[in-house]
C-alpha cells in the first residue's frame, strides 16, 4: 500500500493548474484574458451547480437567476445612495449611504444569495425531478421581471451602470489582469471549499439521498437538512459567480444573466461530468469559448456565421454528449486509470 | 437428437471482473434443468449470457443457430423468455397491461386473445385482478405475474432467475408446482437458476452445479441428491 | 376493575395480579394502581413478606412495567429493548397491520415469518419510521418513537437492510458503509470512519470489494454490504430483512454463524425477517408469526414450528413431511 501517492499526485496536479493560472496571463493579450475571467467567473456558477445537480440530484433551471441575485447585491453595494444620485436616480434608503469597494461586495453578495438560495430550498424540498426544474425554472422566467418592476432599487430595464473597477490598495495592476486574478483567486476558494465539501461526510450525504433517499433516511441521513444546504451552497456560487460577473462588465440589468443562461449553465455542467470537481473546468471552458467558436472561423465561414452560430452550438453540444456519455470527467478518468492504477497499488 | 440449447465455453465478464470462465451445458427440449451454485458462482451471468443482457465469448446455439449477441430483443422474439432476479415487473402498470407486455414479442392483441385464457388456466387470480396495478401485489403474486408475463409470449424456453428469492415456503411449492405442470403438460423447457435445491432437484430431470464461473458438476438430480458435495453446500443432509 | 376483584373474594387475590399482568392489553394502568393498593396485605402473610421486598416495584405499579416471576416474587420487568404496542397500520382501506404486539429484549434474536404480504416489511418501515402507526405505539429503550423523525432513528441505535437490497449505485463498497456510519461520524473523523468501515467489511469477508461499486456484485454480496452498512451505524437494535437472498445452504449456515456472532461479540438485539427456515430457527430465540397483518403465534422456535396454524398458513404441508 502506498498511502501517500495518490494525495501527492492530486496536490502537484493542482498547483500545476495553479501555477498554470497565475502565469498565463505574460502570454496572453489583454482580450484574451478577458474571456479567461469569464471562465474562471462559469468555473464559479457551474461548482455550485454541479453540488446541487451533480451531487445532491437536484436538477434546476433557475441557476443564472441566482447569479442575478448575486450580481445586484453586488451592484447595489459598489454604487450605495450617492452612487444612485450620480446616475441621476432616485435610490431607495435600504442603501447604505456610500458605495463599498468592489472587492468586499462578492463574499456579501455569496452570503445575501445563499440565505435566499436556503429559503427557495425550503419549499423545494416538496419537489423533486421534472416539477423541481419547472419551479426552478419559474423562478428564472419571472425574476427579470421583478427587476424591472422594483425600479427604484435595479434601475428597471436601463440598469445599474457601475464605476469602472481598477486593482485596490494602490496595487500596480493593470484593470483586465487585477479582474484576471480576482476571479481566480475566488475560483481557487471555493474549489477547495466544494472539495473539502465532497469529499468528506457531507458529500457522501448528498450522493446518497440522490442514490437511494430511504436508505439514507434509514442511515441518519436528513434529506431536509442537505437537500436545503445544496441549494444554499449553490446559491451562494452563483451569488459570488454573479457578482463578480457585474463588476467585471460594470453593468447589470434585468436580461444580463437570461434564462439561457441557465439552460447553458446545465448543459455545461453535464458535459463536464455530473458529481465531477475536475470536469467542472472543461464544462467553464466550453460555456465560454464554444459559443464564440460557433460562429467563427474554422469551425463556420464567415459568410454564414450569423445563422449557423446556434446550429453549430448545437449540434456540437450533442456530439460530445453522444461520444462521451459521462462528461469530460469520465474521459479524464479513462485516459488516468493507469496513472491511478499505478498510485493505489 | 441436439439440444435446444447448448452453451460452449462460454465467457462474460463485468468490466475488470470476470463472471464467467467457460461454461458448456445443453438443455433438451421438453427438459427442466437446474443451475445450482454458491453466491457469485455465476448462475445469474449465465442466464444474463443467453439472454444477451451481458456481453459473452464462445458459443451460444439455440434450436441449432448461433444466437444474436448483444440483443436481447432478438433473442426473446426467438423464443427465450428470461424471468430476471427481482422478476422486472412494470409495477406502475396493472396485471393486463404486464401481460400484454408479455405478448408483446409476438403481436400483442391476437397472441393475448389465444394465450391469455391458457395462462389464467394456471393462475386463476390474475383473471380477477387484471386491473390491479403490479407493483401493489404480493412478492408471490409479483413472482406469479412474472412467471405468466413470460408464458404469455409463448417461448420455447422459460429461464426462471431464483423465483424462490424473498417467497414464503408454501408459496415456493405452488411455483414449482406449477412450472412442473406446464412442463408435463405443455412440454416447456424450463432452465432455473435456483438456491433452494431442494425444490429445484425435485422438479428437475438435470441439473449443473457452478463453481467460480465453470460446471463442477453435472448429472441426473437423482444422482446429485447422493453427490456428498452437493449434499453438504446445497441440500444440507 | 378493581371492584369485580372485590366481588370474587378469592384468598389468592395476587394471582388476580397475574392474571393481569398476562393481558396487560386489556387493563388500564391506573386502574392496576389501584388495585394493587388496594389489596390487603395482612389477609395474606405468606405473601405479605414478599410483597414487602417488592415495594419498591408495587409503588410504581403497572402492568407494562412489572411482572411475576414463577416463585411468585413482583420485580420490575425487564425493560424490552424494542416494545411494539398494538399497533395498525392501513394503506388506504388495506390494514397492512392489526394490533400487532412484539416485545424484544436486549440480546435477543427474534424471528419473524410469515406468508408474503403479512405485514412483516411493514412492521421494519414503522419501526424506522419510513411509516407511522394509525394506532398503537412503539418505544425503544423505553422511548416512544411515534414522534421521532425517520433519520433520527439511526442515531438512537436503530439500523436496517431492506429487502430488495437499496445501495448508493454510484458509491463505492466502502463509501456505501461510510454513508451508515453518518450519524456518528464528525466532522474531521474521517480517517478513522474510514479505518472502521474496512475494518466492518474485513470481519463480514467483504475486504476486496471495498473499492467497487455495486453494480455486478452477485445478490447475497449486496446483501451482506447492507448488513456492512448497518453495522457501521453501531446499533443495538438490527433489522434484517431477508439476509439469506441468494444464498446456498452452506452460506445460510455461514451467515448463521456472522449473524450468532453478532449476538455475542457486538451485543446486538436482532430482529430477523426470513423465508429461510433452517436460518430463522436455528439461530431465533423466540419466533413471531404474521398472516394477513395480525400475530397468529409466537413462541420458540419448537413451539411455533408445531403450530397448526402456522403449518397451514405458512410452512406447508412438505415441511412438515419433511421433518
Amino acid at each position: 500500500m502506498r498511502r501517500w501517492t495518490t494525495p501527492v499526485l492530486q496536490g502537484l496536479v493542482l498547483a500545476g493548474a495553479a501555477l498554470l493560472i497565475a502565469v498565463l496571463p505574460r502570454f496572453t493579450s489583454e482580450f484574451r484574458l478577458g474571456q479567461f475571467t469569464y471562465v474562471g467567473i462559469y468555473f464559479v456558477a457551474l461548482l455550485g451547480l454541479n453540488i446541487l445537480t451533480g451531487y445532491s440530484g437536484q436538477i434546476t433551471l433557475g441557476h443564472a437567476a441566482f447569479m442575478a441575485i448575486g450580481g445586484y447585491t453586488a451592484a447595489l453595494l459598489i454604487l450605495g445612495r450617492s452612487g444612485f444620485e450620480l446616475l441621476g436616480q432616485q435610490a431607495s434608503h435600504v442603501l447604505p449611504e456610500h458605495g463599498m469597494r468592489a472587492i468586499f461586495t462578492i463574499p456579501i453578495a455569496g452570503l445575501v444569495t445563499g440565505v435566499i438560495g436556503c429559503l427557495f430550498g425550503i419549499p423545494a424540498l416538496r419537489l423533486a425531478g421534472v416539477s423541481l426544474a419547472l419551479a426552478t425554472l419559474a423562478v428564472a422566467v419571472s425574476l427579470p421581471a421583478i427587476a424591472k418592476r422594483f425600479e427604484h432599487l435595479t434601475g428597471g430595464g436601463g440598469g445599474l451602470s457601475l464605476p469602472l473597477p481598477h486593482a485596490p490598495f494602490g496595487w500596480h495592476l493593470s484593470t483586465p489582469h487585477w479582474l484576471y486574478y480576482e476571479a481566480w483567486v475566488c475560483a481557487g476558494i471555493l474549489f477547495v471549499v466544494a472539495w473539502l465539501l465532497v469529499r468528506g461526510r457531507v458529500g457522501r450525504a448528498w450522493r446518497a439521498i440522490r442514490d437511494g433517499e430511504v436508505a439514507a433516511v434509514s442511515s441518519g441521513v436528513s434529506p431536509a437538512v442537505y437537500k436545503t444546504l445544496a441549494f444554499g451552497i449553490a446559491a451562494a456560487y452563483a451569488g459570488v459567480a454573479g457578482a463578480l460577473f457585474a463588476i467585471q462588465v460594470s453593468y447589470i440589468n434585468p436580461d444580463t444573466f437570461p434564462v439561457t443562461l441557465s439552460l447553458l449553465l446545465l448543459a455545461s455542467v453535464v458535459i463536464g461530468g455530473l458529481a465531477s470537481l475536475s470536469g467542472v473546468i472543461v464544462g467553464a471552458f466550453v460555456l465560454e469559448f464554444l459559443p464564440i467558436y460557433a460562429q467563427s472561423p474554422p469551425l463556420v465561414h464567415l459568410h454564414f456565421a450569423k445563422q449557423a452560430g446556434p446550429v453549430v452550438f448545437g449540434v456540437t453540444l450533442m456530439l460530445i454528449v453522444l461520444l462521451i456519455p459521462g462528461g469530460a470527467a469520465s474521459l479524464l478518468g479513462r485516459v488516468t486509470r493507469p496513472v491511478r492504477a499505478w498510485a493505489s497499488r | 437428437m441436439s439440444p435446444l440449447l447448448e452453451l460452449r465455453r462460454v465467457e462474460a465478464r463485468y468490466g475488470p471482473i470476470k463472471a464467467l470462465h467457460g461454461v458448456s451445458l445443453t438443455v433438451a427440449d421438453g427438459e427442466i434443468v437446474a443451475l445450482l451454485g454458491a453466491n457469485g458462482a455465476g448462475k445469474t451471468t449465465t442466464l444474463r449470457a443467453v439472454s444477451g443482457t451481458v456481453r459473452h465469448t464462445g458459443e451460444i446455439v439455440f434450436e441449432g443457430k448461433q444466437i444474436a449477441r448483444g440483443k436481447p430483443d432478438a433473442v426473446a422474439r426467438a423464443g427465450i423468455a428470461h424471468v430476471p432476479e427481482g422478476r422486472g415487473l412494470f409495477t406502475q402498470l396493472s396485471v393486463w397491461e404486464n401481460l400484454r407486455m408479455g405478448a408483446y414479442v409476438r403481436g400483442e392483441r391476437r397472441t393475448l386473445r389465444a394465450e391469455a385464457p391458457r395462462v389464467f388456466k394456471y393462475f386463476p387470480w390474475l383473471e380477477r385482478r387484471r386491473d390491479q396495478q403490479a407493483g401493489t401485489l404480493s412478492g408471490g403474486e409479483q413472482q406469479m405475474l412474472a412467471l405468466a408475463r413470460a408464458l404469455v409470449g409463448r417461448p420455447r424456453l422459460l429461464m426462471l432467475d431464483e423465483p424462490s428469492l424473498g417467497l414464503a415456503p408454501t408459496v415456493v411449492q405452488e411455483i414449482f408446482r406449477i412450472v412442473k405442470e406446464l412442463n408435463a403438460d405443455d412440454g416447456l423447457t424450463v432452465l432455473v437458476v435456483e438456491q433452494n435445491a431442494n425444490v429445484a432437484l425435485d422438479a428437475a430431470a438435470r441439473a449443473y452445479v457452478l463453481e467460480v464461473g465453470q460446471v463442477a458438476i453435472e448429472g441426473q438430480s437423482a444422482e446429485l441428491r447422493r453427490h456428498e458435495g452437493v449434499r453438504k453446500s446445497y441440500l444440507g443432509y | 376493575m378493581a371492584q369485580q376483584h372485590g366481588q370474587t373474594m378469592r384468598p389468592a387475590g395476587l394471582d388476580d395480579v397475574q392474571i393481569a399482568v398476562a393481558n396487560p392489553a386489556r387493563f388500564d394502568a391506573d386502574e392496576h394502581l389501584a388495585f394493587a393498593r388496594s389489596v390487603d396485605l395482612d389477609l395474606f402473610e405468606a405473601e405479605a413478606s414478599d410483597l414487602a421486598q417488592d415495594d419498591a416495584a408495587i409503588q410504581d405499579w403497572s402492568p407494562s412495567k412489572c411482572i411475576r416471576t414463577a416463585d411468585g416474587h413482583i420485580i420490575p420487568r425487564p425493560m424490552a429493548l424494542l416494545a411494539i404496542e398494538d399497533v395498525t397500520r392501513r394503506f388506504g382501506g388495506i390494514v397492512a397491520l392489526a394490533d400487532v404486539s412484539l416485545a424484544m429484549e436486549q440480546g435477543q434474536i427474534v424471528g419473524l415469518i410469515g406468508p408474503n404480504g403479512a405485514g412483516k416489511t411493514t412492521l421494519f418501515n414503522l419501526v424506522t419510521r419510513l411509516y407511522r402507526p394509525n394506532d398503537g405505539r412503539i418505544l425503544f429503550d423505553g422511548k416512544d418513537l411515534t414522534r421521532t423523525p425517520a433519520h433520527r432513528i439511526a442515531r438512537l441505535g436503530i439500523a436496517r437492510t431492506f429487502q430488495n437490497v437499496v445501495l448508493f449505485q454510484h458509491m463505492t463498497v466502502l463509501e456505501n458503509v461510510l454513508v451508515g456510519a453518518h450519524a456518528r461520524l464528525r466532522p474531521f473523523s474521517e480517517r478513522r470512519g474510514r479505518k472502521q468501515a474496512q475494518y466492518i467489511l474485513d470481519y463480514l469477508e467483504l475486504g476486496e470489494f471495498g473499492r467497487r461499486l455495486p453494480g455486478g456484485l452477485p445478490f447475497g454480496t449486496l446483501k451482506r454490504v447492507e448488513l456492512a452498512r448497518a453495522l457501521a451505524a453501531k446499533p443495538t437494535l438490527l433489522l434484517l430483512d431477508e439476509p439469506a437472498g441468494g444464498l446456498n445452504h452452506e452460506e445460510v449456515g455461514d451467515l448463521a454463524e456472522v449473524i450468532r456472532g453478532l449476538q455475542h461479540d457486538l451485543d446486538l438485539t436482532i430482529l430477523l425477517v426470513e423465508h429461510h427456515m433452517n436460518l430463522v430457527m436455528s439461530v431465533s430465540d423466540r419466533v413471531h408469526v404474521l398472516n394477513f397483518g395480525r400475530k397468529i403465534a409466537e413462541g420458540t422456535p419448537g413451539e411455533v414450528q408445531a403450530d397448526p396454524a402456522v403449518i397451514e398458513a405458512y410452512l406447508g404441508a412438505e415441511r412438515v413431511a419433511a421433518a
